[in-house]
């Protein structure tokens, strides 16, 4: 009955009404997108790489070698030899190792020499494994496999000839026209940086850098032997046992041979995310914040309807109707537009992200689900209702006074 | 105190009023004291009861309904003292036991008839499986078409208004009903009517009616009246006057 009453009085009552209902749609719809891009940013960060133990490459910082190995940002400082990667490889706690040489791009999407371990082992997300849309893994020195970001945005098909430039730039001088590769697969979309990566074989990576004179004999000999590399960027470990991790890094970071630095892909990972927190911190806080202004705004027309109420109140009150009880309505009140503006909140914020799915994707490469539900939302959810709650109180008081001061005749 | 519990004292006065003192707020009249001498209304009496503006009648009816509570003195309703309430059993005695219908603004204006009625109906915590039973025979008594129901308040006219004031105070067959001026905004033949259904449903009901106006030609109706100042009087600051 009395959620009934409440409902027709705010109907009474609709301009001001509507007006106060569509700021909290607002604010509460910005709230819900903040922690929704963050719950998404984090997701899609921590799927970037799973079932690697340890990253190897060269000493110069968690951060740095987590962010050009994986994340395929920066610059490494420095390579690591060839045959630091054949003894990681040869270790008998080491199940698999694939090689990763960066330094080459194609058209602004960043060049990575690997071998074909890389397809069998690398894993994204939930334990993913790469799957090509079209095509297979390289064989041949100038085969390349690309991302499926790559294949969008430039349209290419297996078999298109592409060509590899010195650099990372998007744009750059020096480019290696003379060995052009030939798209053998296109993979498909794992919302990761493998999206965007041009993936070739290490071989390849160093016959292009051969002199000229070297790697026309190479073109003109197919079956001649492939170019073995001296160097490369870093490693990707998985291993046989878990329990080994901590010991193997400490082994590799005593390597007498080489000068190599070993981490942990999940605790450089959560050092990322603590320096991302403070923006992540910021984004929440003016969320709040604005949700705040409209809960004010929620008090204030309800404070502002309490003088033309005072009629109101006083049949309520000679009808047997407790203070306290007068104090409910004004509570449910608040909370029947709160809640309103939460529920229009999450179907606006669904649509939008259901219109804008696509374009996110092929304009940011941010890949957002439009399944908003989760405890992150119940809990924001929560928030509202509390807040809107103790905001209620203040006309909510004054309705209280009224009450207790109400007469006949009044 | 439930109301079956006040229904086996019939014995008791309907209203017994003892050496009442009320004083006004600072804000509302500096220094005001109305006195209640005595005053008593057996049940089943309808009582016309007139004085002056600014008397204390609607002082005296908010006393009577416990909304306002005396400084000292005795206010008893069918033997029950209202000041050994607590203030929400006191809210409840107010929504089983007194009807009340005032001048204007008696109706909730942004629900209809009906939700009006059922709101006094769920404020009293009644049952309202018969409601409709009980509104329908209100509706026939006090000549009102069953449409007017589902129609906001808003679009009545004063006359209608009053009339489902009286259905709404009836619908949970008060035993005291209090009035204050319900037919200043009406015109004679509104008026006659109104003061005709009044009647008629005090008289069913066997309510106890305390009618308080400023218009002399009402008396009639009633069988007893009463001078507001013949158990009341105003004592200012300084000086003392009668009611």
């Amino acid at each position: 009955m009395l959620v009934s009453v409440a409902w027709r009085s705010l109907i009474s009552r609709r301009k001001t009404v509507l007006l106060t209902y569509l700021s909290l749609v607002v604010s509460i719809s910005v709230l819900i997108s903040v922690e929704h891009i963050r719950v998404e940013a984090k997701e899609s960060f921590n799927r970037t790489i799973s079932g690697v133990d340890l990253l190897v490459g060269a000493p110069s910082g968690d951060l740095n070698l987590l962010l050009y190995s994986v994340f395929r940002m920066g610059s490494p400082t420095n390579n690591i030899r060839y045959d630091s990667f054949q003894t990681l490889k040869a270790n008998d706690s080491v199940a698999w190792a694939v090689p990763i040489s960066l330094g080459d791009s194609h058209r602004g999407f960043r060049v990575m020499g690997t071998n074909s371990d890389y397809f069998r082992h690398f894993s994204y997300g939930n334990d993913n494994r790469l799957t090509f849309t079209k095509g297979k893994p390289f064989e041949g020195l100038f085969d390349a496999v690309i991302g499926a970001e790559v294949a969008a945005s430039l349209n290419y098909q297996q078999g298109d000839k592409i060509v590899i430039a010195h650099g990372i730039g998007s744009t750059s001088f020096v480019n290696h026209d003379q060995a052009p590769f030939t798209v053998v697969g296109v993979l498909a979309p794992t919302g990761t940086p493998v999206d965007k990566t041009v993936h070739v074989s290490l071989p390849a990576i160093e016959a292009i850098h051969l002199p000229s004179a070297q790697l026309s004999s190479l073109l003109n000999a197919p079956d001649a032997e492939h170019p073995v590399p001296d160097s490369i960027t870093a490693v990707l470990l998985g291993l046989t046992n878990k329990f080994a991790t901590f010991t193997l890094q400490r082994q590799i970071n005593n390597y007498q041979a080489d000068r190599l630095m070993a981490v942990l892909p999940g605790v450089a990972m959560a050092q990322l995310w603590e320096l991302m927190g403070s923006v992540e911190n910021v984004l929440r806080i003016i969320g709040y914040l604005v949700l705040l202004a409209s809960l004010f705004g929620l008090a204030t027309m309800l404070l502002a309807s309490m003088n033309e109420r005072r009629q109101e109140i006083a049949v309520f009150r000679t009808l047997g109707a407790s203070p306290a009880l007068v104090v409910t309505l004004v509570i449910i009140e608040a909370t029947l537009i709160a809640l309103s503006a939460l529920l229009t909140s999450v179907v606006v914020v669904v649509l939008v992200l259901l219109t804008l799915e696509d374009w996110l994707t092929a304009e940011y490469g941010l890949f957002l689900s439009y399944n908003i539900l989760s405890p992150e939302l119940l809990m924001l959810s929560g928030i509202i209702v509390i807040a809107t709650f103790i905001t209620a109180l203040i006309p909510g008081i004054e309705a209280y006074q009224k009450a207790l001061h109400s007469q006949l005749s009044d | 105190m439930t109301q079956s519990t006040l229904q086996s004292d019939a014995t008791h006065p309907a209203i017994q009023l003892s050496n009442v003192e009320f004083r006004y707020p600072q804000a509302d009249a500096r220094g005001t004291t109305l006195h209640f001498s005595q005053w008593q209304v057996d049940q089943g009496k309808h009582v016309f009861l007139h004085g002056n503006s600014g008397s204390g009648k609607s002082t005296l009816l908010n006393l009577l309904c416990g909304i306002l509570m005396p400084d000292s003195g005795l206010i008893k309703l069918f033997g029950t003292a209202l000041e050994t309430l607590p203030a929400k059993q006191r809210d409840r005695f107010r929504a089983t036991n007194i009807g009340v219908v005032f001048q204007q603004f008696n109706l909730i204006r942004y629900l209809s008839v009906m939700q009006n009625v059922e709101l006094a109906r769920y404020l009293a915590n009644q049952k309202t499986h018969n409601l409709k039973c009980d509104v329908e025979s209100l509706l026939d008594s006090l000549m009102l078409p069953k449409r007017l129901l589902t129609v906001p308040v808003s679009s009545l006219s004063v006359g209608q208004q009053q009339r489902v004031a009286i259905m709404r105070a009836f619908v949970n067959k008060p035993r005291l009903l209090l009035i204050d001026e319900p037919t200043s905004a009406l015109d004679v033949s509104a008026r006659d009517a109104f003061m005709q259904h009044l009647m008629v449903l005090c008289n069913q009901n066997d309510t106890t009616l305390v009618f308080v106006s400023h218009d002399p030609s009402l008396r009639d109706s009633f069988s007893h009246h009463t001078p507001l100042q013949s158990f009341c009087t105003i004592v200012h600051e300084e000086r003392e006057q009668a009611c």
